[in-house]
């Protein structure tokens, strides 16, 4: 098969500035800034409050001195809010052209692609967008970016911002209440079931792609709702640093699946909290895959409080070149008869690093709980690096725990087992990955597994030396 | 044909193969055997490419093309096929994936895996193992019965087989025999590495060669496999 894109990773991702950037906004982050980003959003001064306390917060705290490596992050360096027109003037031309290729290996469509590439800030399928609108809002669903849903929803957004993750949790969700921008607001009255999943891309918003996205979601009892977040492609990306907050309320009965691919490009440092309080008889899934950035901290938590909740997480990551997915999963059972199960799968190559990192609490008094952690690796070469940092912190007798942890490593007799059959040494080593993650590629929705397993094959291409 | 001349292998710095040369013809059956170390198996994994088996000097042709430094992909596309003494476990990886991955029956995967379940059952070979990943969690038996059933569907002109009568029960064993003679009259050439007399007495062969020391020492018919049997490798 040909190569259209060289699998230099660096290469394939060299970084540039779009210098227009630079004239419209300024390096680092101060009170000014957020009383500037407060007033252009026209926002209520309870939130430019929530904002300023929440940077004093963030000022306060320390980096985290466990996970992945942090040190290079050097906040003087970062832009903190751009003016959504700014984050336009890119032109299509100015993409690398190994971008430029890999999107069109991945067959993406030529709207999707500028907005992908931050070319366009909207995804350009306005009468397919409306006609969702049309039919959630008839059922009283809200589907809106964060920032307009504060502005129509005030007491809504009040009631629920902030209160799962406060500003207080950890730096980065500190930095995120500071200076949220962008992100989905996604409101689900009792007992609606939402058919089709919500795809953040299908709402029209120029910070969609924001750097400190903020998203809520509340399913009221009984109502269900599939949320998807990002996309296998690339996304290119020109700010270095990525802290998104989420905030789920399952409501009792409720049902809550969010799916996430995230792709940044590899100088993105992606520290993301992500959290969902589970209620009675409640269930919550995120799937969460991480296949780009430098370096990602994400650990996806179910927060259990309601008799008979239940989470999972399924979690994919691919670490390439000086890559570092630190990811994971927490579960805290802290009511009777809660159920949990975590399922990890990672990959790395090249020197590329995964960490397994995750967190499985059952209280003291919680009874007839049960958890369970799978997590599998797999290391393609000598110079990858693969490490597992569970934690059990099982305060209740009356429980069932279970890990499973395995690490394998692709040896040259596998990759000659294939061969033997056959294929290219290439198309032995991606098909290996694909058949340890179809665990987790198969519970994806369609178009997802099937760009998934495209863009393996694609960083597979070229590799062997 | 199959043609090896005076081929020499290394594995770990060590000369083990020491100079075979023997010939292969379309339709033809050939026994090597051998005693444990004399570099039956290491000739296998080198005529197919094994990364850890260095051909250091010789040739191997296939029909006319020199093949001895050729990609094992590409030896498989001349039409050179090995079944594994012990096959390597890929889980996720089915054999109806493989199939598939492989491209060779173009659109028609469905009957493809029709006619596979049809072979499986004749080898009394579960329907779940060929959803299952390649060899993973398989039985010794179940393994060689995986790599019958790729030989069947995957070799074109010639094939190695490296023990694969090890862990078979009798049933089994004579499902394999019969499935490999007739492999030989649908005019492909095979080359049967075994131990045992058990095998050999079940298949249609046509000549034995016997390896001892990094090469050939010994070629016959049924009545030199039938010595061996009884009186041992010392008494040739």
């Amino acid at each position: 098969m040909a190569t259209p894109v060289s699998d230099t990773h660096t290469q394939q991702w060299q970084f540039r500035f779009g210098s227009q950037y630079t004239l419209n906004a300024k390096k680092g982050l101060d009170y000014q800034l957020i009383h500037k980003l407060s007033l252009q959003k026209k926002e209520p001064d309870w939130m430019l409050k929530i904002r300023l306390q929440a940077y004093e917060i963030f000022k306060q705290k320390k980096l985290p001195r466990w996970g992945a490596n942090l040190s290079e992050l050097d906040f003087k360096n970062i832009f903190y809010y751009l003016k959504p027109h700014a984050a336009q003037v890119r032109r299509w031309e100015d993409l690398p052209s190994d971008i430029r290729q890999t999107y069109d290996y991945l067959g993406i469509k030529d709207a999707e692609k500028n907005f992908l590439a931050g070319v366009s800030a909207q995804y350009e399928s306005e009468v397919l967008y409306k006609s969702i609108q049309k039919n959630l809002s008839e059922q009283g669903v809200i589907f809106l970016d964060t920032d307009t849903a504060l502005k129509k929803y005030p007491d809504i957004f009040k009631q629920y911002f902030g209160k799962l993750v406060p500003a207080a949790d950890n730096k980065f969700a500190a930095l995120n209440t500071a200076v949220w921008s962008g992100g989905s607001f996604v409101y689900i009255p009792e007992g609606v079931k939402v058919d089709l999943p919500l795809q953040a891309y299908f709402r029209i918003n120029a910070e969609n792609m924001g750097q400190f996205e903020r998203t809520l979601i509340i399913a009221e009892k009984n109502s269900s709702v599939h949320y998807i977040e990002g996309c296998s492609a690339p996304i290119y990306s020109t700010a270095s640093l990525h802290s998104a907050v989420v905030e789920i309320f399952v409501q009792e009965g409720a049902q809550v699946r969010y799916t996430t691919i995230q792709n940044w490009s590899p100088n993105v440092y992606n520290l993301v909290t992500k959290r969902a309080q589970v209620q009675a008889r409640a269930s919550m899934q995120w799937i969460d895959g991480n296949l780009g950035s430098k370096v990602t901290m994400k650990y996806p938590s179910c927060h259990l409080v309601g008799q008979g909740a239940r989470g999972e997480v399924l979690s994919l990551a691919y670490a390439a070149n000086s890559q570092h997915q630190d990811a994971g999963a927490k579960m805290l059972h802290l009511a009777d008869n809660t159920t949990s199960r975590i399922i990890s799968k990672s990959v790395c190559k090249q020197g590329g690093r995964t960490s397994y990192r995750g967190l499985n609490y059952i209280k003291k008094g919680a009874k007839n709980c049960q958890t369970k952690v799978i997590c599998d690796a797999l290391i393609m070469d000598e110079k990858s690096r693969s490490d597992t940092y569970p934690t059990m912190k099982i305060d209740e007798q009356r429980a069932k725990v279970e890990h499973e942890a395995t690490v394998s490593k692709v040896s040259e007799e596998q990759l000659f087992y294939l061969q033997s059959r056959g294929l290219t040494q290439e198309r032995a080593q991606s098909l290996i990955v694909n058949g340890f993650l179809e665990p987790i590629i198969k519970e994806l929705p369609l178009e997802y597994a099937v760009e998934i397993n495209r863009l393996i094959s694609l960083q597979m291409e070229g590799s062997v030396g | 044909m199959l043609k090896i001349t005076n081929l020499k292998v290394n594995y770990q710095k060590q000369a083990i193969v020491k100079g075979v040369s023997l010939a292969l013809d379309r339709g033809e059956m050939v026994i090597l055997m051998g005693p444990n170390g004399s570099g039956k198996s290491t000739l296998a994994n080198a005529l197919m490419g094994h990364p850890h088996y260095a051909v250091k000097s010789g040739r191997i042709e296939l029909d006319g093309q020199d093949i001895t430094q050729a990609e094992p992909e590409e030896k498989v596309k001349q039409g050179l096929f090995l079944a594994w003494q012990n096959p390597m476990a890929v889980a996720g990886v089915s054999l109806t994936k493989l199939v598939r991955e492989l491209n060779l029956f173009k659109n028609d995967v469905v009957s493809v895996v029709k006619s596979l379940r049809q072979y499986a059952k004749k080898m009394n070979f579960s329907d779940s193992l060929l959803l299952r990943g390649l060899n993973d969690g398989f039985s010794g038996g179940e393994r060689k019965k995986l790599e019958m059933l790729q030989a069947i569907f995957l070799a074109k002109k010639y094939v190695l087989f490296d023990e694969i009568d090890t862990g078979l029960d009798v049933d089994a064993l004579k499902a394999i025999a019969k499935e490999i003679n007739l492999l030989k009259r649908k005019n492909l050439g095979c080359l049967v590495i075994t131990h045992y007399h058990r095998l050999i007495k079940l298949l249609d062969f046509d000549k034995v060669m016997v390896m001892r020391q990094g090469k050939i020492v010994k070629t016959g018919g049924r009545a030199l496999a039938e010595k061996i049997e009884n009186h041992g490798y010392t008494s040739i």
